[in-house]
């Protein structure tokens, strides 16, 4: 998705400012000196700054362009979803694995974005088997890192 | 003397040779496969690294990174795809080799220089890194800080066309460095009332959805354009090497040694390297009329480049903690995750380990040769790897990968949003790797900060008033007021 530099500019003055603003309100140290606002403060002021300039190079030169373009690539519905299930995928293992598992969620996961790159449907469930169990023997037994448990994992002890 | 010893037999374990290998195959593999660069290598590793030994984590970290940019080459020799960015310089001089049918010869230049390369840069790292360090023993917070600053002005201003969007990118980054409990006084800052936020944003998470996550959305979007058929290679590879290496040598050590000068710069890393060499040997050569028809000078000279541009980079990150690339930005991240600041003082309290990063440098570097042939011959079969396979696979192991650091669910987030917002800011002109540094480097530039304004009691001169400190902030304040005074000059002589 590609933005106007005026609304880009815009947003990350909008960003700097709200940084200064959370800053004014943290607590300084007893007798002065420097505390936790300090830093926060000169980055959020250089940011105001930079997206000020960004916005109104746009508006001194003049120049009329659209404030948002959406490519080509995300108007063919076959691209949206592939581009769409790697969110969906994270989204449903952050929300998942903790209930079902890191096995059946990590299944999820490859078979959507699979099936999102246009895979076969009985390819990418086959993908979708081997890849979850590969990587989860490599970080569960290989590396000792103790993933979400859930039913597969109880048969696999 | 006896560090090198003790850092050989560090090295000579068994498991160790064990992770050199399998990341020398990853680092081929990931190099050659386009759209897969040597960063986010680095990146999907980095997860791996963090259940190593401080020693085994280097010695995969740059292992990867000096097989994948080499890898790079292969795509762009046989398909005009550059593996990674750092082989874009000369993937159609290549690839115009290849329709000549002198294949061979271009990866072979590419192989021989690359390994010659990385080896000159490795034998002034060694050279020039221990020197520098004795010199940097006596900087206070004030030197740091302006080190740090110089180092992150000079990423922002470099990495992309527009040095203003670099300068947000970078604010980005800091401003992610204070998420959590602050340094003066522990109290949480930019947290939402999230606990998981009060230690900070988790930067290997950060670092795989900038290099990783943000690189798929990328893909997903051009998803259903298929490769070409890749170009079947014959001949022996090194067969005529020695006589054409010999040919370019000027060349080669041109590449070589501004590779590596380059590669030490903050923000210019492997890929700057390879345009910058590539259009050198144009204007030295005698027949820069070749150049594009199918000439191996330049490729040559460029491959050197970048493969020297790998070690180059750890000249500052080892002295000073300073990334020279977004690979080194990530190891020194990787250090401090176990406990180790890189510094001066790390050439005296480990000189082993210091000794060890020499050794992986030296043995990545001449591995390079067997397995890159290797490589070559199995590039092929990788080019024809289906992308709805490879890329599922790369999205769960980023999971997977962010969960295990921390055992968190929470990073899994963190690679979802980060990853989202870079994609975003990478499509409107905003590069991804002066955030990183800035994440990076964010806690060091605030800690010098403070601690120097409390010695000279909020006096702002103090950050002048020894030498060092006074010519680095020069240095500093002249880069950032440089383009503003160009673009004054240029207005005026408009106008008048």
């Amino acid at each position: 998705m590609r933005l106007s530099d005026l609304v880009s500019g815009l947003v990350v003055t909008a960003g700097g400012v709200a940084i200064i603003l959370a800053a004014m309100s943290y607590p300084t140290p007893r007798g002065g000196g420097v505390g936790p606002q300090l830093f926060p403060t000169a980055i959020g002021a250089v940011l105001t700054l930079a997206g000020l300039v960004i916005a109104l190079r746009v508006l001194l030169a003049g120049r009329s362009e659209p404030l948002v373009v959406i490519p080509d690539a995300l108007r063919s519905p076959s691209r949206l979803l592939a581009l769409l299930s790697v969110p969906a995928g994270i989204l449903s293992f952050a929300i998942l694995a903790p209930r079902i598992g890191t096995i059946l969620a990590s299944m999820i996961v490859v078979l959507a974005a699979a099936l999102g790159w246009r895979e076969r449907p009985v390819a990418a469930g086959i993908l979708a088997i081997l890849a979850s169990l590969v990587v989860y023997w490599f970080f569960a037994f290989a590396l000792r890192v103790p993933l979400p448990f859930g039913p597969l994992e109880g048969l696999l002890r | 003397m006896m560090a090198f010893v003790d850092a050989f037999w560090m090295l000579a374990a068994p498991e160790i040779i064990g992770i050199i290998a399998a990341s020398a195959i990853f680092g081929l593999f990931v190099g050659s496969t386009p759209g897969l660069s040597a960063t986010m290598a680095t990146a999907l590793l980095v997860p791996v690294t963090f259940f190593m030994p401080p020693v085994a984590a280097i010695a995969a970290i740059v292992t990867c990174a000096a097989m994948a940019i080499f890898a790079g080459d292969i795509p762009a020799a046989l398909l005009r795809i550059p593996g990674t960015p750092a082989s874009a310089a000369y993937a159609s001089e290549t690839y115009n080799l290849s329709i000549k049918g002198k294949l061979d010869l271009a990866l072979g230049a590419n192989l021989m220089a690359s390994a010659f390369g990385g080896l000159v840069g490795t034998a002034i790292l060694i050279l020039a890194a221990p020197q520098l360090a004795s010199f940097a023993l006596s900087f206070s917070s004030f030197e740091y800080f302006w080190l740090a600053l110089l180092g992150l002005s000079c990423a922002a201003l470099v990495s992309t066309g527009s040095p203003l969007k670099g300068i947000v990118a970078l604010c980005v980054g800091l401003w992610l460095s204070t998420i959590g409990l602050d340094v003066v006084m522990g109290y949480p800052r930019f947290t939402f009332g999230i606990i998981d936020l009060q230690g900070g944003v988790s930067l290997i998470a950060v670092l795989i959805g900038a290099f990783a996550v943000a690189e798929l959305l990328r893909k997903a979007a051009d998803v259903g354009t298929p490769l070409p058929e890749p170009a079947k290679i014959e001949g022996s590879i090194l067969r005529g090497q020695a006589k054409n290496l010999w040919r370019y040598k000027k060349g080669l050590i041109r590449g070589s040694l501004s590779g590596t000068v380059i590669g030490a710069l903050p923000g210019a890393g492997a890929d700057i390297a390879a345009w910058i060499s590539y259009a050198v040997s144009k204007k030295f050569s005698k027949t820069p009329e070749l150049y594009g028809t199918g000439h191996v000078e330049g490729v040559v000279e460029a491959s050197a480049a970048n493969n020297a541009s790998l070690s180059g980079a750890y000249v500052p990150a080892l002295v000073f903690g300073i990334p020279g690339d977004t690979i080194t930005a990530i190891v020194i991240g990787v250090l401090i995750i176990k406990g180790i600041t890189p510094g001066p003082m790390v050439f005296i309290t480990s000189p082993d380990l210091i000794a060890a990063i020499y050794l992986v440098f030296i043995t990545a570097n001449i591995l390079m040769v067997p397995l890159g042939i290797f490589a070559i011959h199995a590039g092929r079969r990788v080019l024809m790897l289906r992308s709805g396979v490879l890329f599922p696979v790369i999205l769960l192991f980023c999971i997977i990968g962010a969960f295990a650091t921390n055992n968190a669910i929470f990073d899994v987030w963190i690679i979802l949003v980060i990853g989202i917002a870079i994609w975003l800011m990478e499509a409107n002109g905003y590069p991804a790797a002066p955030l990183v540094l800035g994440l990076v480097l964010g806690r060091v530039v605030e800690e010098n900060l403070v601690n120097s304004l409390i010695i000279s009691d909020g006096s702002l001169l103090a950050f002048f008033y020894r030498p060092i400190a006074g010519f680095l902030g020069a240095v500093t304040i002249l880069i950032w007021t440089l383009p503003v005074l160009a673009l004054l000059v240029r207005r005026l002589r408009r106008s008048g």
